[in-house]
């Protein structure tokens, strides 16, 4: 056995958790590979001169057109997400038996993980907790409070000083909207350079050029942000964006958690470049961030810093260092201390919480929270440069709904007491700490 | 007739002022506490308004049947009747306790008409399209208590030409006194003339403004037929040789129901001599994820002397499918430029599940993502006074009538400086929904209607500063408020009716609710 090299933050990575990945990422080439032979997609196309000289407009009908024709040959996502709970679940980890280590698992995951309690939750979320003022406490766009107005006049003064960590304490109670964008960047450490702009034009005309698989199934789900009620003017944007990032061969390196892709074994290079093959809500999760700015360049900056520090590790199956496996875990573990009758019950009827809260994990809530919750939360995600706030979230709604979840008898029943979210985002994030 | 439980508790509890006595003294006039001036008055009294319904029981004596054993007139229902057949009969439908009646057959022109008693129409609200509502009005009065839902000039708001014709006239008399200030307020329009009336004035301007774009509108026409833009007086003077009389061109028939918009099938488009305003067109919208949009507002004017206007709190902003270019070549595309429901609707990427539609307060959101908060609060503002500033301009024209009220749909256009147009103002917005959420705001907007007429005698004064979605914006001038608001303008902000309207008509009110229909 090949020594493990050790994890960012000194811990040693699982060798079960490491084999569950190598089969997760068979799993996924498999499956892309499979699709494209099945289409007849080339893995990357270049556009013939007749096509480049198309009218937009034309271009776009007719990639419609053959966006169609695909989804009725059976055009389906690479790494989609049920398959990915699927795969998340099976994690066992042979030597560790519980009659070992007197770990008794709770709840879908069964391996012992770390995770942080709840007290050192509650100490290090201290800005959250019902004491002090958010400024996003009443998220209806009614007139602004006095003290919304002094937190804003403060936000700006910290951005012009530069100062990140200032401003990174001042982020903790909420960002105002028309200050988001700057925020991010600064707190993503994201320097506002001309290199952006010109980086991202010479990705769009990568997207103009090259017709690749991959964009095959990207389009369908950027397509299905033309149906979200908030996001369908920005349909541009999102596709802009979206077939970008693909293209990034910058990306690699940046990525906290390596993603899933093919690699050729001869020259190292990845497939897609951008070395993760998108997983399903890709677009979903770009959608938010044209709240942002009007500027695709800007909202691409945006997004790569945030997917790459963040956002990756919602569909990483990696030990350690906030992974999706160690935020499932974590969302098992505090369900159960908080409130065992309820993950008892749900269990019980077939339904584990695990398997409802999955989807919103792995998107970080971008299809379920309609954009000004959603991006609220993903504030106290860079504000804390810290994802459990998701798996936290997850559990405040089950605490919320925990009287008609109780009453529930069976999978549909959950299913249909936790549809509609829109409601629940103020309540719970006071909720829990 | 049936009177609803509610009607009977309060009968019981004693909370309405009309005892019999009182019903008889107040019985000279429409609603207690007639308070020419601002805000609420100096009635501060909590006891209900005499409905409309009591008043008819006392005044007509035995015509009407009232309820047996019931000392008091307030237990009449409110009788209805509507032409329509969509969302305004469902909510006329879903009011507790009301009942609906037919319209009475002849309703004739000067004084042969069908009601029952010259006190007594036969219905005490009617909702109806323009034609039936005029052939009720004409030549009479109505009887008291009843309301109808148009008045009888109202086109002096709402075609285009007169609206236009109004404005400026309150405009130039504005510059006349040297009053920059009010010249400004009536400045709502982007330079307009009709045509073919003004023909030379429109001409001076064009080659004032060279190279400005301009809009070519029918005045009946709504759904976005018949216009075009253009930029050359060479593309006017086609469609002036081709105008109805001349020989309209037939090969373009059909051109009111395509999305082409030439000069050329806007000229088949207007056979029958429809009169045009042209318009300068606003190159510079606010777009949003590079599309335009125009806004759809709502606003109640339950009367013109004194002038009391409500606006309410949710709208829509339409988009356009495609992304907005002011380049010459792109004038031909309505779809970019026209963002009329109707035609986007034959757009291939029209979004049909969200009707390219956005709520008002989803764009207020994200506006303040852009935007600072006082900047948007400002920018809702100066819409709000639009709006008023429209409706002081034919205060004066229009004939005002006891019995009438109207809701308006505004067309509204934001450019990039956040500055509003005033684009259109529809007496007879659409009605129909193609999703749930346009249902539920629409059934809303006519339920709230409907409670501000006060047809119930429920509201406690005679014009609250809020009645479920709807704001109190003038009332002989603008309302006097207890406290200063957060906002400047309820525009876009949070519609509370479904709470606000039990705390203000007491809580045995029943909020009518909009069915699941989707």
């Amino acid at each position: 056995m090949h020594a493990m090299a050790l994890a960012a933050d000194g811990s040693k990575p699982l060798e079960a958790v490491a084999r569950a990945r190598e089969a997760w990422r068979t799993e996924v080439v498999r499956g892309l590979r499979e699709m494209r032979a099945k289409l007849g997609l080339p893995w990357a196309r270049l556009r013939s001169a007749a096509e480049l000289a198309e009218d937009d407009d034309d271009r776009a009908v007719a990639e419609d057109e053959r966006l169609v024709a695909l989804l009725d040959k059976g055009l389906v996502q690479p790494l989609a997400i049920n398959a990915l709970f699927r795969a998340l679940i099976r994690i066992t980890n042979p030597n560790a038996t519980a009659a070992f280590t007197r770990f008794f698992p709770l709840g879908l995951i069964s391996l012992a993980l770390a995770v942080p309690s709840r007290s050192e939750l509650r100490c290090s979320w201290d800005a959250l907790s019902l004491g002090n003022k958010c400024c996003d406490d009443s998220l209806a766009p009614d007139g602004p409070t006095e003290w919304e107005d002094a937190h804003y006049e403060a936000g700006k003064a910290l951005l012009a000083t530069g100062d990140v960590d200032a401003l990174r304490d001042w982020a903790r109670h909420g960002i105002p909207s028309s200050l988001r964008f700057d925020a991010w960047l600064a707190l993503l450490l994201v320097a506002p350079s001309h290199d952006n702009a010109l980086h991202f034009d010479a990705l769009l005309g990568e997207v103009e050029a090259w017709d690749f698989a991959i964009d095959a199934p990207l389009r369908a789900d950027i397509n299905a942000t033309a149906n979200d009620e908030h996001y369908f003017v920005f349909l541009d944007l999102i596709r802009d964006v979206a077939l970008a990032f693909v293209r990034d061969r910058t990306l690699p390196s940046l990525l906290a958690l390596p993603g899933i892709s093919l690699v050729d074994p001869s020259s190292g290079a990845a497939y897609p470049p951008c070395g993760v093959v998108p997983p399903e809500g890709l677009a979903h999760m770009i959608a938010p961030l044209a709240y942002l700015s009007s500027a695709p360049d800007g909202v691409y900056s945006v997004f790569r810093a945030l997917y790459t520090r963040h956002l990756v590790r919602l569909s990483a199956l990696a030990s350690g260092s906030e992974s999706l496996l160690t935020l499932a875990a974590a969302f098992e573990t505090w369900l159960a201390e908080l409130d065992p009758v309820l993950a008892a019950h749900c269990t019980a009827i077939g339904a584990p919480p695990l398997r409802a809260a999955f989807p919103w994990l792995v998107r970080g809530f971008s299809s379920f929270l309609p954009p000004g919750q959603l991006l609220a939360l993903w504030d106290r995600i860079v504000a804390y440069d810290s994802l459990y706030v998701v798996p936290a979230l997850a559990v405040g709604i089950f605490t919320l709904r925990a009287s008609s979840l109780l009453e529930c008898a069976s999978p549909q029943d959950v299913a249909g007491v936790l549809s509609n979210l829109s409601a629940c985002f103020s309540a719970t994030t006071r909720l829990d700490h | 007739m049936k009177v609803s439980a509610r009607l009977m508790t309060r009968l019981d509890g004693g909370r309405s002022a009309s005892t019999p006595s009182l019903a008889m003294v107040a019985g000279s006039g429409v609603g207690g506490g007639d308070v020419a001036g601002n805000g609420d008055g100096g009635l501060a009294m909590r006891s209900r308004t005499s409905s409309p319904a009591s008043l008819r029981a006392a005044t007509s004596g035995s015509a009407s049947a009232s309820v047996p054993g019931s000392s008091s007139g307030a237990g009449i229902a409110v009788r209805w009747a509507t032409t329509s057949s969509n969302i305004v009969r469902d909510a006329l439908e879903a009011q507790d306790g009301w009942v609906r009646v037919e319209l009475p057959r002849e309703t004739g022109a000067l004084g042969g008409s069908g009601a029952l008693s010259s006190s007594d129409e036969g219905w005490d609200v009617l909702w109806g399209d323009c034609n039936t509502v005029r052939d009720v009005m004409s030549g009479r009065r109505l009887a008291t208590g009843a309301r109808i839902n148009h008045f009888r000039n109202h086109y002096e708001l709402t075609r285009k030409d007169l609206m236009t014709k109004n404005l400026k006239a309150k405009r130039r008399m504005a510059m006349k006194a040297g009053n920059a200030v009010a010249a400004a307020y009536y400045d709502i329009l982007p330079a307009s003339y009709a045509l073919p009336q003004d023909y030379a004035l429109f001409l001076e301007e064009f080659r004032r403004s060279r190279g400005a774009t301009w809009i070519m509108k029918p005045i009946a026409r709504s759904q976005g037929r018949g216009i075009f833009l253009f930029n050359k007086l060479s593309q006017v003077s086609s469609w002036r040789k081709n105008a109805p009389g001349v020989g309209a061109m037939a090969s373009s028939g059909g051109g009111s129901s395509s999305g082409v918009a030439t000069p050329a099938a806007a000229a088949a488009a207007s056979a029958g001599g429809d009169a045009y305003v042209v318009q300068q067109y606003v190159t510079n919208p606010y777009l949003i994820g590079g599309k335009k949009f125009d806004l759809r507002l709502y606003v109640a004017v339950l009367s013109y002397s004194p002038l009391v206007v409500y606006v309410y709190r949710s709208g829509f902003a339409r988009f356009s499918s495609v992304r907005f270019s002011a380049d010459a070549s792109e004038l031909s595309n309505s779809l970019m430029h026209l963002t009329n429901v109707a035609v986007q609707k034959k757009s291939a990427s029209y979004a049909a599940e969200s009707g390219a539609k956005w709520r008002l307060a989803n764009l207020k959101r994200y506006l303040l993502t852009r935007h600072s908060a006082s900047t948007i609060d400002a920018a809702f503002a100066r819409i709000q006074e639009l709006i008023v500033a429209s409706l002081r301009g034919v205060e004066e024209v229009i004939a005002s009538d006891k019995a009438a009220f109207e809701l308006y749909g505004y067309d509204v256009l934001l450019d990039d400086e956040l500055r509003p147009w005033l684009l259109e103002v529809n007496a007879s917005p659409s009605m129909s929904a193609e999703n749930q959420e346009d249902y539920n705001l629409k059934f809303g907007l006519i339920s709230d209607t409907l409670a501000l007429l006060n047809l119930d005698g429920l509201l406690p004064t005679r014009y609250p500063l809020q009645v479920g979605g709807f704001d109190l914006v003038y009332w002989n001038g603008p309302p006097a408020r207890p406290d200063p608001p957060l906002l400047t303008s309820f525009l876009g902000a949070r519609n509370d009716r479904e709470t606000q309207l039990p705390e203000l008509l007491g809580p045995s009110y029943v909020v009518p609710m909009p069915e699941s229909k989707f």
